[in-house]
């Protein structure tokens, strides 16, 4: 119970930073980094996937709901939704990882970087896809997808380095 | 049914995912406009094509429609084409108006639109069949033209159908003026250098010869021979074709010069009849002046 609670705080929280916050930064013209997918990525391992892909869902669609992009963020939410138990299997430690949260603690730095820069660069390229909706401008949708997956990636790296400090 | 269940508990995810799937997908078609005219430009180009294709096809079987309307058109055109000269000539004369006529007797033609349906170019004398007949309004007598210049004059009409003599028929014979050359079109103005009689030698489709042209006058390869206007068949100024080659003989005092037909009467399929209104009448007046 204890720890719904605390997922749904940390779940609002998420929406509130980046809705409020990292939407508006704009850095450059094109840098807007997403944040919020830090939730899905640090979800425990033990979540059944399909309450985690409805988490995805409702995570993406309130994000597009304060953005005025319905539906894009939902989608490469739920993508990411999707791909994560397999990918975090990949990294995770080879014993008892049924019970572990991913963290820069559990899974060890290196494999924990790893983790994030794949799964943030497969939601970031869907998203930027999503968005643009067509491969007309290919070198652009390719350069704002590293851009941003960059600038989301430092802000992540540097939270979870700032967690496992304590 | 049990292995319906073990089927859902193991792929529902799957179904879950593309469901969850569809539906942002359904959001972001619905609610972004963008996306919305991007996604409907694609449909459309796709159906946009089919439709190409489709009238790749059908076009064929309306073109025997689209050409008698293009041949109805042409006439109307032409009709107008005479009535604009008509206003033309009248202006020019302005100076003369007190005693000049509203439009030149000569130039009150009308034009009747007729299908090529029966066609010979290799025999000595050869006749062109056409759909129009006296229920029509053509009759003997009249001046058969195409946009590329002088068919021929029609020979026989019955109800349903008329017989034109072309040019290429050695009984035809028709008097041409030699003009200076000049871009090709159905009236030609530029200095006229002599007049001919223009007959078919019976070899070649394609060329026909020049009589009665002296030798002191100057011509050269490519000037145009059109219609005199001298003959009552004919209005003036209608290309036949132009000088392919001449040259003088020694015990001769005319010419020998080889025309070079502007109509190709292997393909000729849609004609023009052209009606003088005052052929009779001056038809008339000639045979009366010469009694």
């Amino acid at each position: 119970m204890r720890l719904i609670l605390s997922y749904t705080i940390r779940f609002l929280l998420y929406v509130l930073i980046q809705v409020l916050v990292l939407n508006n930064i704009k850095f450059l013209g094109f840098i807007n980094p997403y944040v919020y997918v830090v939730f899905i990525l640090t979800l425990p391992m033990q979540t059944p996937r399909i309450l985690l892909l409805f988490i995805a869902f409702l995570l993406g669609l309130s994000i597009d709901i304060f953005s005025n992009t319905l539906g894009v963020h939902a989608f490469a939410t739920v993508f990411l939704a999707f791909i994560k138990q397999p990918l975090s299997n990949l990294f995770a430690p080879r014993d008892n990882y049924e019970s572990v949260v991913p963290s820069m603690k559990a899974f060890g730095a290196n494999s924990f970087v790893k983790y994030a820069v794949l799964m943030v660069l497969i939601h970031h390229f869907v998203l930027f896809s999503i968005e643009a909706f067509s491969f007309q401008h290919v070198g652009l949708l390719l350069f704002k997808i590293l851009l941003n997956t960059l600038a989301t990636l430092v802000i992540i790296l540097s939270m979870e380095r700032f967690k496992s400090k304590k | 049914m049990k292995t319906l269940l073990k089927f859902f508990i193991t792929y529902g995810i799957y179904f879950i995912f593309v469901l969850l799937e569809i539906g942002s997908l359904i959001l972001v078609v619905n609610n972004n406009h963008f996306q919305r005219s991007v996604f409907l430009t694609s449909c459309n180009s796709f159906s946009a094509t089919l439709y190409k294709y489709n009238h790749r096809v059908i076009d064929f079987f309306s073109l025997i429609q689209v050409n008698k309307e293009l041949a109805a058109e042409n006439v109307d055109l032409r009709i107008e084409l005479v009535k604009a000269q008509n206003t033309l000539v009248s202006l020019a004369q302005d100076s003369l108006s007190f005693n000049s006529f509203p439009s030149n007797p000569e130039m009150n033609y009308s034009f009747y639109s007729a299908r090529v349906i029966n066609n010979s170019t290799n025999k000595l004398l050869n006749y062109i069949t056409l759909n129009r007949g006296k229920k029509d309004g053509i009759e003997r007598e009249m001046s058969v033209v195409n946009p590329q210049g002088v068919v021929g004059i029609v020979k026989a009409v019955s109800n349903h159908f008329s017989v034109v003599m072309p040019l290429l028929n050695s009984q035809a014979q028709m008097s041409c003026k030699i003009k200076e050359k000049h871009n090709s079109s159905d009236i030609i103005v530029g200095a006229v250098k002599d007049i001919g009689s223009l007959k078919w030698d019976g070899l070649d489709y394609r060329y026909a010869s020049l009589m009665q042209v002296p030798r002191h006058v100057e011509i050269s390869k490519g000037d145009t021979i059109v219609t005199s206007g001298y003959s009552d068949f004919f209005p003036e100024g209608i290309l036949v074709g132009t000088i392919a080659d001449f040259e003088k003989s020694s015990d001769d005092n005319y010419y020998k010069i080889k025309v070079r037909l502007s109509v190709n009467f292997k393909t000729v399929s849609y004609v023009q009849v052209i009606d003088y209104k005052h052929r009779k009448e001056q038809n008339e007046l000639e045979l009366h002046a010469e009694k």
